[in-house]
């Protein structure tokens, strides 16, 4: 156990420093790991050897690029831009209509592109001009984007649930499925916050033009085929038609027919799309290698058992273990970027929480957790000191203080933890699609 | 994106773009290949034998023709927790990313002989795939290559910055 201190501790400074943090990860992993196994530095490197090739060459994986070519294509072709012009027609002319037409195309977005930084980036774009034209508070503005930003990574298809069934070894069609309740839920939570907000400063966001029924219907026919698509992935992998990889698959050549139909489609945004896609996959996948070697490390060193022998010894209940955690999450979400704490906690974490006794199915324990955790990151993006999504917008809204936006994020901060302890209490939420898809 | 403070030669420039673009034509491949799979299997009732251990490889491909991209234009993900008092003095900075860039470099070559054990391996025990039967060790010996060539376009890279970096990397997921 001494030895995953020191490695813990060496990782911090290495990575901490600025080292790549898969480059980081695979150090330390590959040096633990020979620091306690008795054949050493030459079982470290066959075990290394395997992982990154179990990652790298194994058709399943292949969902990972799959979602994200489907989100790249959708992203620069522009074909989600107008998921905000159709909400804001059904929408703006309520109280806070634009917020509401802004959290809500966040969520259609969220639904196809999988990344919360892509989707308050676009929305930032679309929804806080028409918001200031209409003399909303920019506090406010920026807020909701931020927020409604985050949930860019909780509906599925999503990124962090991809990686973190990748690192965990969970079911990625069932982490899918339980992301789709808790997902809505997150849109009907900031939709009750941005009420409230309404009420208590009615002048921060008043109401739009009301838009004619037949300029709403005729704004669904831009939005339709990207419905239609969400729809036949999550239902084929629902209903077991499609793999998590062919739902990949069919989302990214659906997408990419849908764009190409559209005339939205150019050589030039196809190449680049390819280009960034394959980027970013090579980007994931290096620190999963390191992952996956972190993760041996921490379990030849026997770290789960004697983590819970530690908890154990402090009295606390299973429940009050995950309290540990999510307290854990807070603290580093004020230091590290969600991305990296996918990684970094996965290895560490999973195995505690695998072998807690929640009274729950285990089958399905860390499908549960993996959405926990996933919302846990969510709240790091709004989170200061390191708001990633409040950066994103900083950097495109400069006339807005970065002090004023996290003003703005408030009310939707309250939402998330109210979320978050609902999920964390009532696991049936979150396991309820799952169970039923068997 | 963090950028290179030095002109980058014309070689390794090219070197880089052709290898995004077989990056790029890769992941293509994998994604035209799933959905005509998924046609086969369910509207022609003729599953394609090969499209699993094909995937595979090409997944291979496509994030070790994706890595070197990746380090040249310095886009690993990073925390810097304790960067903030370093980054103040611009020489202890440049010795830092130096330092980076050299253990980069020490990374990427082991990574490439932990793949070339692996490969060996794979020769001598006539290690095949799942469902064609197909020997794997051309794929993990082309992974090694890929490697090697990512490892030398970023020695290069960092023996002409020598540090003078400027920027951040990251990602969006």
């Amino acid at each position: 156990m001494i030895e995953l201190a020191i490695g813990i501790l060496a990782l911090l400074m290495i990575a901490g420093l600025g080292f790549p943090l898969g480059f980081s990860l695979l150090f330390v992993g590959t040096t633990g790991f020979a620091m306690i196994h008795p054949r050493g530095l030459d079982a470290a490197m066959t075990v290394a050897g395997q992982q990154i090739l179990e990652l790298a060459a194994n058709h399943q994986f292949a969902v990972l690029p799959l979602f994200m070519l489907m989100g790249v294509f959708v992203t620069k072709s522009g074909i989600a831009d107008n998921m905000y012009d159709v909400a804001s027609k059904w929408l703006g002319h309520m109280r806070g209509g634009l917020a509401l037409s802004t959290v809500t195309a966040c969520g259609g977005m969220a639904a196809i592109s999988g990344s919360s930084m892509a989707t308050a980036a676009t929305m930032t774009k679309v929804a806080v001009p028409a918001m200031r034209r209409y003399k909303y508070d920019d506090a406010f503005s920026a807020g909701t984007v931020a927020a409604g930003g985050t949930i860019g990574i909780l509906i599925p298809p999503s990124g962090a649930l991809i990686i973190y069934g990748l690192l965990s070894e969970t079911n990625i069609a069932h982490l899918f499925m339980a992301g789709i309740i808790p997902g809505i839920i997150s849109i009907l939570l900031y939709v009750v916050a941005i009420q409230v907000v309404c009420l208590i400063k009615p002048e921060w966001a008043p109401r739009a033009d009301r838009a004619t029924w037949r300029a709403r219907l005729i704004g669904l026919k831009d939005i339709w085929g990207i419905a239609a698509l969400f729809l036949l992935i999550m239902g084929g992998i629902f209903f077991g038609v499609f793999t998590a990889s062919e739902g990949g698959g069919v989302g990214a050549g659906g997408a990419l027919l849908i764009a190409i139909l559209r005339k939205k489609m150019s050589p030039r945004i196809f190449l680049d799309s390819l280009k960034e896609a394959a980027m970013l996959t090579a980007t994931v996948f290096s620190v999963g290698f390191g992952a996956l070697m972190l993760n041996q490390f921490v379990n030849i060193a026997g770290a789960p058992a004697e983590i819970l022998a530690f908890i154990n010894s402090l009295g606390l209940t299973p429940w009050g273990v995950i309290a540990v955690i999510l307290c854990c999450f807070v603290v580093l979400g004020t230091i590290v970027d969600g991305p990296a704490m996918i990684f970094l906690t996965v290895p560490i974490f999973v195995p505690v929480v695998a072998e807690l006794n929640l009274g729950m199915d285990p089958a399905y324990q860390l499908v549960w957790w993996g959405i926990i955790m996933v919302v846990a990151v969510e709240i790091s993006f709004i989170t200061p000191p390191i708001g990633m999504n409040v950066f994103v917008i900083s950097s495109m809204l400069p006339d807005v203080p970065l002090m004023k936006i996290y003003k703005g994020i408030t009310a939707f901060f309250i939402a998330d933890l109210i979320r978050l302890a609902m999920f964390v209490n009532f696991p049936g939420i979150v396991l309820w699609l799952v169970k039923w898809m068997g | 994106m963090p950028e290179s403070t030095t002109k980058e030669s014309s070689f390794v420039s090219k070197v880089t773009e052709f290898l995004s673009y077989i990056a790029a034509l890769s992941l293509f491949s994998l994604m035209a290949l799933v959905f005509i799979s998924v046609f086969f299997r369910y509207i022609l009732n003729e599953p394609l034998l090969f499209a699993e251990d094909v995937m595979a490889i090409l997944l291979g491909v496509t994030i070790f023709t994706g890595v070197p991209s990746v380090t040249l234009n310095r886009r690993h993900i990073s925390v810097d927790l304790l960067t903030t008092p370093i980054k103040k003095r611009p020489m202890l900075n440049r010795i830092r990313l130096v330092i980076i860039d050299v253990g980069v470099i020490a990374m990427t070559y082991f990574m490439a002989y932990l793949m070339f054990q692996q490969a060996t391996r794979y020769y001598q025990r006539d290690t095949i795939s799942n469902t064609m039967e197909w020997p794997l060790y051309p794929s993990v010996f082309l992974f090694v290559v890929l490697i090697l060539i990512g490892g030398l376009l970023f020695t290069h890279r960092a023996y002409r910055d020598k540090g003078k970096i400027k920027g951040h990397g990251g990602i969006d997921i």
